[in-house]
């Protein structure tokens, strides 16, 4: 099994080659043989790594634990659920897994183009095989998952040898929304590949029209959809799992997720400009590789252990290939733009500050900004020893302060945006659609005032929040209403018959009203409550509203771990609303200690309570509690949002109208 | 609707009938001092930078542009600013202990092993010593949450904190480390999360 699936991947390996080669060649003799041939070994790539992924999921399973994988990341008694999820819990299977999803993301895309598109095919396939062999590359000669255990022997030769049983997975990865979360942020990952080889090929062949985003609208808009999932996802992880109290910490593996999703945004929105106006079309290629970069810029931040951090993997020697690959692309890339920069002159230019161009302008540069500054906060211990040789890192403050004006920002766009016209808006019709939820959101802060919130920052956030929920639901009411009123239909039925008339305009409100939720929630962590104590059974604490009364203490074994926890009754004003068990867990296979935290959660906030440690008797436990506001609006918010870009990606005959970028009397303008 | 460029001949057209019915020179015949033309010039200037015709007829491309400029010039400002407030040295114990006094008052992450018999607990307070190579560091460490499991002697300590002026360090968030695993002790860091 083990030689199976090293020589599948070998076998991979070659097949890219000669796919890479052969569409190169194919185009450059204008041979369609060759290009065709080069297309069906791209397909067939999929099956050996898929053979080659088959044969680590069997030896996990079947715990052949003399494989250095399996004996690393797992163990006998580990769930079969975990063992499988093992595949993608460490350095080298998680890159197989990567490969796999890249080489099966691949022969879809070349499926659904198998008679489309032709001109571009070629340097598309070739593109998104360049990609899946530098992850073939990193498998085969870096982190190959197919390593035997070995020990070296007296006469300095390796003996092969297999163990009695294994290390066992991370205790901190057993936990479901962690299993699902490599998948899904990967998935992410992996789909910004497609925008990316499309922007390259229509760079190559001179195709710089809109159609290379047109074909991958649908690609970007799902590859930006488990992005986002998988961020939040890595959140929900480490608000369970972690038992800090919080989600997000700006940890560098929580950036390096973020920094492709951010310019992914940006690329969603500026599209939309180059397919109506036929603006920003090197900006949009700039947007898709830059996308496609920091996604392997995560991954190498992840993987080469070059900055410190929780959800990293050790450190290892995968930093140079990443580095060459990046630098690779990169100038090939920047060196075609430049090659191609007559061609990329925008059709019109901008009439007018009050445009949705503009908009679109001002929500890019701020997103990018975002990036940057993230970006540069990440790599501040780095660049500081490049410059200063001394390492300096920036905490917290550093990207809030930053993050404070650029959520602010992005929440007026993203309530005003939808309003502004192309070309040109009079000030009156945006007063006339937004007066009123800007006065209706102001209003609602008045009962906040009045229960004696003087905090501005979450105030005005909450201020926003509700201007975008507003201006959006306006919208998209009278919209119903106009339908209700013609057809003398139900307002639900015209609500959802617009939004399957039109699901680009309206799948887009409903991911806005998400992102209205989701910052309602972040803001909710101005006030945020924090306090622990030591309980004895019939013990008790109060925190924010609540009262914790300790009814027992507990102690008991399984196969996979031994735990302590502590029963905690919740009261609320004398009523008992919950009873929570926070348990300290100490997993036997890798002798690490988790917490498991017990939690109440309600839509108006989350008590939170962590079993942190015993005190030195073992009579008395240290129980620490949070009241957390709000947060689950976070959640239901990514749900929305997940909800929406599923709504965008419903076909409509309407979307496909909207699409011509010259509009009928809408003549070029100097 | 009159384009850009007909706007502008149409001004420029107006300009020069307002200098051809008002030559330059007439000014100073209704009675203005030679000395009081700079402040006419200075008040013509600052009309002409800020009338309504320069800043809104301004070509749409130098608006955005002006824009983007305040926006990230006070975005900057902010980063700046909050890397002024949580820029953190990584310092070693010997570095540390070689900076002596200059090293007070400043975000310091300092990494060492925990040296053996030098963990002593008074009420919430912990001191224990951090070695590197030579000599070791004191460190004081005082808070209500307890210290990571893995937090032993002979394990390796991350502390973040600062120098007080008697020379020991004073550590406000300590993270042990053994078998290449850290186990962060996160209640009293700064870093609460979750704000944008």
């Amino acid at each position: 099994m083990i030689d199976l699936g090293y020589f599948s991947l070998l076998l991979g390996f070659a097949l890219t080659l000669y796919s890479i080669a052969g569409s190169m060649l194919g185009v450059w003799f204008r041979n369609q043989t060759l290009v065709r041939s080069a297309e069906r070994t791209a397909a067939s790539v999929w099956l050996a790594v898929s053979v080659s992924a088959g044969c680590l999921i069997y030896l996990l399973v079947t715990s052949d634990f003399g494989l250095k994988y399996v004996a690393d990341y797992t163990n006998r008694d580990l769930p079969l659920f975990y063992k499988i999820a093992a595949f993608w819990a460490g350095q080298s299977g998680s890159l197989l897994f990567w490969t796999w999803l890249l080489s099966t993301v691949s022969a879809v895309v070349l499926h659904q183009n198998r008679d489309k598109n032709q001109a571009l095919m070629p340097h598309v396939t070739s593109w998104l095989m360049i990609s899946t062999g530098f992850f073939l590359v990193l498998n085969l000669f870096a982190a190959n998952p197919f390593d035997r255990l070995g020990m070296v022997q007296p006469d300095g030769r390796v003996a092969l040898m297999s163990l009695p049983d294994g290390q066992g997975l991370n205790p901190l990865l057993q936990y479901f929304a962690m299993v699902i979360h490599p998948p899904v942020l990967f998935l992410g990952y992996v789909g910004f590949t497609v925008p990316f080889a499309f922007a390259m090929a229509a760079l190559m062949s001179n195709r710089l029209d809109c159609q290379w985003l047109r074909i991958t609208r649908r690609w970007t808009l799902v590859a930006w959809g488990f992005q986002g999932a998988g961020i939040l996802l890595g959140a929900q992880w480490a608000y369970m799992e972690l038992g800090w109290g919080g989600y997000w910490a700006w940890d560098p593996v929580e950036n390096a997720s973020l920094l492709p999703w951010l310019t992914g945004t940006a690329l969603l929105h500026s599209a939309m400009v180059q397919e109506r106006r036929g603006m920003f079309k090197a900006w949009n290629l700039v947007l898709a590789i830059a996308t496609f970069l920091l996604c392997i810029f995560g991954t190498f931040l992840t993987r080469s252990g070059i900055v410190s951090s929780v959800h990293a993997f050790g450190k290892s020697n995968l930093g140079t290939f990443f580095i060459v690959f990046m630098l690779t692309v990169l100038v090939i890339a920047a060196g075609l733009i430049l090659a191609r920069r007559a061609s990329l002159q925008s059709d019109h230019t901008l009439n007018s500050l009050l445009s949705r161009e503009s908009s679109v302008f001002y929500n890019n540069l701020v997103l990018v900004v975002s990036c940057l500054t993230v970006l540069l906060g990440t790599m501040f211990p780095v660049i500081s020893e490049l410059f200063r040789g001394e390492q300096i890192s920036v905490g917290p403050p550093f990207f809030n302060r930053v993050h404070i004006p650029i959520a602010l920002i992005l929440l007026l766009l993203t309530g005003a945006g939808p309003f502004f016209a192309w070309r040109q808006t009079s000030v009156r019709i945006l007063l006339k659609n937004l007066a009123l939820p800007a006065g209706l959101s102001a209003a609602i802060l008045v009962p906040l005032l009045v229960m004696g919130i003087r905090e501005w920052r979450p105030l005005l956030f909450w201020f926003f929040c509700a201007f975008v929920a507003l201006a959006t639901l306006a919208d998209y009411f009278r919209d119903a209403g106009v339908r209700r009123k013609n057809k003398g239909e139900g307002f639900l039925r015209s609500l959802g018959a617009i939004t399957f008339q039109n699901t680009r305009r309206y799948g887009g409100y409903i991911v806005h009203l998400g992102v209205a939720l989701l910052f309602m929630g972040l803001a909710g962590a101005w006030f945020n409550q924090e306090t622990e104590k030591e309980l004895a059974p019939g013990d008790s604490m109060t925190i924010g509203r609540y009262q914790l009364r300790c009814t027992d203490l507990r102690q008991g074994d399984t196969n996979n771990y031994a735990f302590i926890a502590a029963v905690l009754q919740a009261f609320d004003g004398g009523i008992q609303v919950a009873t929570l068990t926070p348990e300290r867990r100490l997993y036997k296979a890798s002798q690490q200690a988790s917490t498991e935290v017990s939690l109440h959660p309600t839509l108006r906030e989350d008590l939170y309570v962590v079993y942190k440690g015993q005190s030195s008797d073992g009579k008395k436990a240290l129980i620490q509690a949070f009241v957390n506001p709000l947060v689950n609006w976070l959640w239901i918010g990514g749900i929305l949002m997940m909800l929406g870009t599923i709504v965008c990606l419903i076909p409509n005959r309407r979307g496909e109208l909207l699409t011509p970028s010259i509009l009928p009397g809408e003549e070029k303008s100097a | 609707m009159e384009g850009q460029e007909e706007k502008r001949k149409n001004w420029k057209r107006n300009r020069q009938d307002f200098f051809a019915k008002n030559p330059p020179d007439s000014r100073t015949e209704r009675g203005l001092a030679k000395s009081e033309l700079p402040v006419v010039w200075f008040y013509a200037f600052l009309k002409g930078i800020f009338s309504f015709e320069r800043v809104f007829g301004m070509n749409t491309k130098w608006k955005m542009a002006a824009g983007a400029t305040v926006i990230v010039a006070v975005l900057g400002w902010l980063a700046f600013n909050g890397f002024q407030e949580s820029n953190t040295y990584y310092k070693t114990v010997d570095e540390l202990l070689a900076m002596k006094q200059s090293a007070v008052g400043m975000r310091v992450r300092v990494a060492g092993d925990l040296v053996n018999g030098s963990i002593e607990r008074r009420g919430d307070t912990v001191l224990f010593r951090l070695v590197e190579k030579g000599p070791s560091l004191p460190v004081r460490y005082v808070g209500k949450a307890i210290l990571p499991d893995s937090f032993k002697e002979g394990a390796q300590a991350i502390c973040d904190g600062e120098m007080t002026p008697q020379g020991d360090f004073l550590a406000r968030r300590v993270q042990a480390k053994c078998a290449s695993k850290y186990e962060a002790d996160y209640s009293t860091a700064d870093s609460k999360g979750g704000k944008p």
